[in-house]
């Protein structure tokens, strides 16, 4: 690895901490002035309310909570939650938690890129033919409609109506009910796969090594599959980063709608709860995916392309 | 090709099967229950919330229990004694009372129990002091809270004397103390065990102990719990059904939808879906021992004209309000405190006792606003209704008060709608409204939990209501030993309180469920623990 790459990596790596502090100390500051407090009950008199926030440090000026969150964040300890798992590690709820909501991500990305590539090297093969057209109005819809909405429709359709699959997560059948919301997040991976797929594919098929292979008289199986589909794919893998981490937070309504216990949940419950280390412990952990994300990418198109990391401020 | 087509049809009609789920059979043996919120903690000393109550009292039992009818009975206490002064009780505990890990249930697990609720800082730490069970010295305890020393927490009035006798010193008679020996801020720990598991202790089923009718079995956060019944458990033999399934943070439109999918036997449901079940058999309605009211700024120059208090009550139709409103079971409020909540030493209940101070008017409530607008000397008056728009039906009974009220003529109406947090942490304490939609719900049966809001000095009087002969009365009641004396002072209080239209009592709230036919014996209570499941029964 030449001296070049090394410091854009580094670069790449100091940025990303430098972001991830300033995410840090704004949602330790949103969280502290978001109206109310953890302690919303009535039935608590004010000297019984300091009491609890000293047992919490949250009577210490907001500098000082925050310096002391630092320190046990490097540590490790994001605290404990102060309503809805009452005094409970968070770092383990948090983790429980996620691990349906990678879950769901990794599985829409999965299934939605083997359709969708499926979808774009048929539309591409077929161009401007009715099942172009077919991928295409797919592709439109995937993109434009949100998820949630598949969701919606997916759960009154084949949850409440036709009763194939359940409504909400059951435990019992934990594959069964992970269907419907891996569908539903699956259909913008789908479509941008599709739409992407299709691109490269046309765009591979009318290159001059491709009029050659086919010169050859290589069959058109190989031709497709070992020819033009390797090289229209290696774009498409370069968006799948993207695609999985916007999969994240597109998990959080999708849980809500399918009543599944993940990640999402826990942070919109925390939130409404006040309940302030949740909060900071979901949101930090999206924050850190998305900029361990856009750091691989980052670092992956600088390996690829020398143009990157010897972009300006680098000479 | 076809293989893979085989493949993918297999794939799909196994997925499908699994979704349909579900035995033919039905199961009477696990009672499949679902709430709206998750359980908090099975720690009795950190929780304050329904739900985790529900869950502690299946796995846990005090030194009084609560019987089939939700009546107060004896439990892990076989017999108790109550001095002659009345400050001291002396409890004998069961010899067959074990922990689920083996251990007796002594009367230092109490004890222990009970200092850490201070020690922890818990928010239901005040059940011990003054305004409630007033235990020895808990006052000043609870103040110190994390920081007090053990040799200062011996202090606390109550004391193991040996394994199987606890005396615990009041400051003052409190004549419901028994009743609240079964609420779960007093229910035993078994210290060895808690203090081993550290901050881990009633995290998980595993840290978990149980002395009760159950076991914790499975606890998946945000999801369901499952306890199972206690063969160690001393009164076994009343418990019929083998498990009892908590589905945890249900919304009521989902969780209806799985009672009519024959997946729940208990579902509590929102007010937009009673039409839809109230000719149902399942259909259940239960009062909940809260009120609904109008807080009143006594500070406002307006709204200390009694003619103007008593004319905004006059307005309401508080029977429309429940019928055709809320319709969630509610019933229209007689006075502050809610019926069904106390009985009087001669077994009737508050309500009946005290009588009835609200009606719906309009002609006498216009000539009081009338009266109030000459003696203030104003043609009309405007004042502002808060009211939290995220609480359950607050909207609705807001647009319901705006329209009763419009029809004084004179009065002018601002809405004000905030959200409960805003409402119950800064509007209210700082005093920032003229009229607030507000509820109170029992912690004990006793009315002094609804009177004591509208007691000087009390932080939740957040109308500032001051009236010298009330606060006498309620003086009085403190010190009062003699119960039926204090019982009538208690009735006198109330009627000075609503004959001055201290607040706007609206709507003795309730709760409307769906209970499978043919499952019996769930008790309800409109206090404390909600739900007892030791009797249930499936057929």
């Amino acid at each position: 690895m030449d001296k070049s790459m090394l410091k854009y990596i580094g670069k790449r790596l100091l940025i990303s901490v430098v972001t991830l502090f300033v995410i840090l100390t704004v949602l330790f500051l949103m969280t502290r002035f978001m109206p109310g407090t953890p302690f919303n009950s009535e039935k608590l008199s004010p000297e019984q309310l300091k009491v609890i926030e000293a047992k919490y440090g949250l009577d210490k000026p907001i500098p000082v909570q925050f310096f002391n969150y630092l320190k046990n964040m490097l540590k490790g300890d994001f605290g404990v939650s102060y309503v809805l798992y009452k005094d409970q590690n968070v770092s383990e709820l948090v983790m429980q938690r996620a691990k349906l909501s990678f879950l769901y991500g990794i599985s829409a990305t999965i299934f939605g890129t083997i359709i969708g590539m499926l979808l774009g090297i048929v539309a591409a093969l077929n161009r401007n033919k009715i099942w172009d057209n077919i991928a295409t109005v797919i592709s439109v819809l995937g993109v434009s409609i949100p998820s949630f909405v598949f969701a919606l429709l997916l759960v009154i359709i084949f949850g409440v109506n036709l009763e194939w699959a359940p409504v909400m997560f059951m435990e019992d059948s934990p594959i069964s009910s992970s269907i419907l919301p891996v569908l539903a997040l699956s259909m913008s991976v789908i479509a941008n796969v599709a739409r992407f797929t299709r691109t490269e594919m046309i765009s591979v098929l009318g290159s001059e090594y491709m009029t050659l292979a086919q010169a050859k008289g290589l069959d058109r199986r190989t031709l497709i599959f070992k020819h033009a589909l390797r090289n229209a794919l290696i774009p498409v893998i370069t968006i799948l980063g993207p695609i999985l981490v916007n999969l994240m937070t597109g998990t959080m309504v999708v849980e809500q709608i399918c009543v599944a216990p993940g990640l999402g949940t826990l942070l919109i419950q925390s939130i409404q709860a006040n309940d302030y280390n949740i909060v900071m412990a979901c949101s930090f952990l999206y924050a850190f995916m998305y900029i361990i994300m856009m750091l691989i990418i980052d670092i992956s198109y600088g390996l690829i392309d020398p143009r990157i990391r010897l972009g300006k401020g680098d000479n | 090709m076809r293989r893979v087509k085989k493949a993918v049809a297999l794939a799909l009609s196994c997925a499908m099967l699994s979704g349909c789920g579900g035995s033919s059979k039905r199961d009477t043996s696990t009672f499949r229950f679902a709430l709206a919120a998750d359980i908090t903690s099975m720690d009795s000393t950190a929780v304050y919330d329904t739900v985790s109550f529900d869950a502690i009292h299946a796995v846990t039992e005090g030194l009084m229990g609560l019987d089939k009818n939700g009546n107060t009975t004896n439990a892990i206490a076989k017999d108790y004694k109550v001095s002659a002064d009345k400050k001291t009780y002396t409890f004998t505990l069961r010899d067959d009372a074990k922990w689920s890990n083996g251990d007796p249930v002594t009367a230092n697990d109490f004890v222990y129990a009970w200092k850490r609720i201070i020690k922890n800082a818990g928010t239901y730490a005040y059940m011990l002091g003054s305004t409630v069970a007033n235990i020895k010295n808990a006052d000043a305890l609870i103040k110190k809270g994390t920081t007090a020393t053990d040799a200062e927490m011996n202090t606390l009035g109550v004391k193991a004397v040996n394994d199987k006798t606890l005396t615990v010193e009041l400051n003052a008679p409190v004549p419901f103390f028994a009743d609240l020996m079964a609420f779960p801020s007093f229910y035993p720990i078994n210290e060895k065990f808690a203090e081993k598991a550290g901050n881990k202790y009633a995290t998980a089923p595993q840290y978990t102990l149980s002395n009760g009718a159950f076991v914790m079995s499975k606890w998946t956060k945000g999801k369901s719990a499952e306890f199972e019944k206690n063969d160690d458990y001393y009164n076994k033999g009343v418990v019929k059904i083998k498990k009892l399934h908590m589905d945890l943070g249900i919304k009521p439109q989902s969780a209806s939808a799985n009672f009519d999918a024959k997946k729940l036997d208990f579902a509590e449901i929102a007010t937009e879906l009673v039409d839809k079940y109230k000719n149902s058999k399942a259909f259940k309605q239960y009062n909940m021992a809260s009120t609904s009211y109008i807080e009143i700024n006594h500070k406002n120059k307006d709204l200390q004209n009694a003619n103007i208090r008593k004319a905004l009550s006059l307005a309401v139709n508080r029977k429309s309000l429940c019928n055709d409103i809320v319709k969630d079971g509610s019933s229209p409020a007689e006075g502050f405190v809610p019926a069904k909540l106390t009985q009087s030493p001669d077994g009737k209940d508050f309500r009946k006792v005290a009588g009835k101070y609200t009606d719906y008017n309009l002609k006498e409530a216009q000539a009081a606003f009338d009266q109030g607008l000459k003696e203030l000397g104003k043609k009309n008056i405007t004042l502002g209704l808060l009211y939290g728009s995220d609480e359950t039906s607050s909207d609705k009974v807001a647009e319901y008060l705006e329209t009763n009220f419009s029809k004084l003529k004179g009065l002018k109406i601002e809405m004000k709608a905030t959200t409960f947090k805003d409402k119950i942490n800064n509007r209210l304490p700082g005093g920032n409204f003229d009229l607030c939609i507000n509820g109170w719900g029992a912690d004990y049966p006793d009315p002094t939990t609804f009177l004591s809001l509208l007691h000087k000095g009390n932080s939740n009087n957040y109308g500032k209501y001051d009236n010298a002969q009330f606060n006498t009365l309620m003086n009085k009641v403190q010190s009062e030993t003699d119960v039926a004396k204090r019982y009538n002072l208690l009735v006198d209080a109330e009627k000075v309180a609503m004959q001055d239209y201290a607040n706007i009592p609206l709507l003795d709230k309730g709760k409307s469920v769906l209970l499978a036919e043919y499952a019996s014996g769930l008790v309800y209570h409109s206090f404390g623990v909600e739900y007892t499941f030791t009797y249930v029964e499936l057929k």
